[in-house]
């Protein structure tokens, strides 16, 4: 018996080939045990049972892989959106301030994340400002936006429905609304539109 | 009933036992080993934002006391507060300057860091210094062993000295940058 070196050494290379060895000897074509005998067309029947499990982890790696891509844009997207509006030199109503953010996420996120109304694929966000630090809350994007106030704090909560290609990574990742996951990320940041409303820095009181 | 040397010499079935040992050796850890990683990295990344934003904050005279603090870090890292520890800390040419409260801190997690160099610049005349330490608790490798990841990221925000008040261009919070840190 020949030793299956390469097999043992590159098992993925040779998967295939080895999937595609007889199930059985048999004798070929069948003469008398009819089907029971008949050992044509084994190497279909072991790709078929070979394939679907291989297939099924390339495709969970695949998407778990697109899943935290999209997750890590969502992210970038709105820290950088949030930098790009904080100093724009003139306080905003929080409905201007909504629109502002979201024209920029869209253009931050120029990939993977679909900016449009179809499918639900819009991102949440949930633009809150506050006089203090303390008062923020534990809401989720939610449908009331605050303003942009100059000498706020803002915090933008953006949430957004990440649609997979199978349904597979949910049993993995959180489930989110519709058979989706739900990519979170938030900042805060001082939105000192006007240069009166920065606070004292100095200490010592 | 097929003896046991038979069962051994037998040949069938071998690709469904080699496509299992390949499955289980290579494929299975491969797929966990991703999403670990992953997983990781998001970590990583959100503590090291927690601490630039926080950095931030402080730099625009935000963060008075530990619970607007405790705020942020919920905000950014929300669920994780029982793992997550975190400093801000001053240095300045003149120590009167840093906010009064300063430095919070929560747990032993201080910010260390030498600062002269920057200080020893005439547009720097604070420097905020924020640490974050993140017991991280890697959510697969948690089920076959113990064992956490700190992931220690530090952040320096420099602070300019107050502009005059016909030349409101430099605004403290556009000075603040830098930054890094390190995982372990």
């Amino acid at each position: 018996m020949k030793f299956p070196v390469t097999a043992e050494i590159f098992p993925l290379a040779t998967a295939k080939r080895q999937c595609e060895s007889p199930l059985s000897r048999g004798s070929g074509r069948a003469r008398n045990g009819g089907l029971r005998t008949d050992d044509r067309g084994v190497a279909a029947i072991n790709f078929a049972l070979c394939a679907w499990p291989f297939l099924l982890f390339v495709f969970l790696i695949m998407e778990i892989a697109m899943a935290f891509f999209a997750a890590a844009t969502v992210e970038h997207a709105t820290i950088t959106t949030a930098r790009e509006v904080r100093n724009t030199g003139t306080a905003m109503t929080a409905t201007e301030f909504e629109t502002q953010f979201k024209m920029g996420f869209c253009a931050n996120a120029p990939v993977l994340i679909g900016c449009d109304d179809e499918g639900g694929k819009k991102p949440a966000v949930d633009v809150r400002s506050y006089a203090n630090l303390d008062a923020i809350g534990t809401e989720d994007c939610g449908t009331a936006p605050g303003s942009g106030t100059a000498g706020d704090f803002v915090v933008v909560r953006v949430c957004y429905d990440w649609q997979p290609l199978t349904p597979i990574p949910t049993v993995i990742l959180p489930d989110g609304a519709g058979g989706g996951i739900t990519l979170r990320a938030a900042t805060v940041f001082f939105n000192g539109a006007t240069p009166d409303a920065m606070p004292d820095m100095g200490g010592g009181t | 009933m097929k003896r046991f040397s038979e069962f051994l010499r037998d040949r069938a079935g071998n690709a469904a036992i080699e496509f299992a040992l390949i499955a289980a050796l290579f494929l299975a850890p491969l797929f966990l080993g991703v999403t670990e990683i992953s997983f990781l990295l998001q970590a990583d990344r959100r503590a090291a934002h927690l601490a630039a934003v926080v950095g931030d904050l402080a730099a625009s005279g935000g963060i008075e006391d530990k619970t607007d603090l405790d705020k942020v870090m919920a905000l950014v890292l929300p669920g994780e507060s029982a793992s997550l520890q975190m400093s801000i800390s001053c240095e300045a040419d003149d120590m009167d300057d840093c906010p009064s409260g300063y430095p919070i801190d929560s747990g032993t997690c201080m910010g260390e860091a030498d600062t002269m160099a920057l200080l020893a610049t005439s547009a720097v005349e604070i420097v905020i210094i924020t640490r974050v330490c993140y017991n991280y608790s890697p959510p697969i490798m948690s089920m076959f062993t113990t064992g956490n990841i700190t992931l220690d990221e530090t952040h320096y925000a420099a602070v300019a000295p107050a502009p005059a008040p016909d030349d409101m261009t430099m605004m403290p919070d556009d000075m603040s940058g830098g930054g890094g840190g390190g995982g372990g």
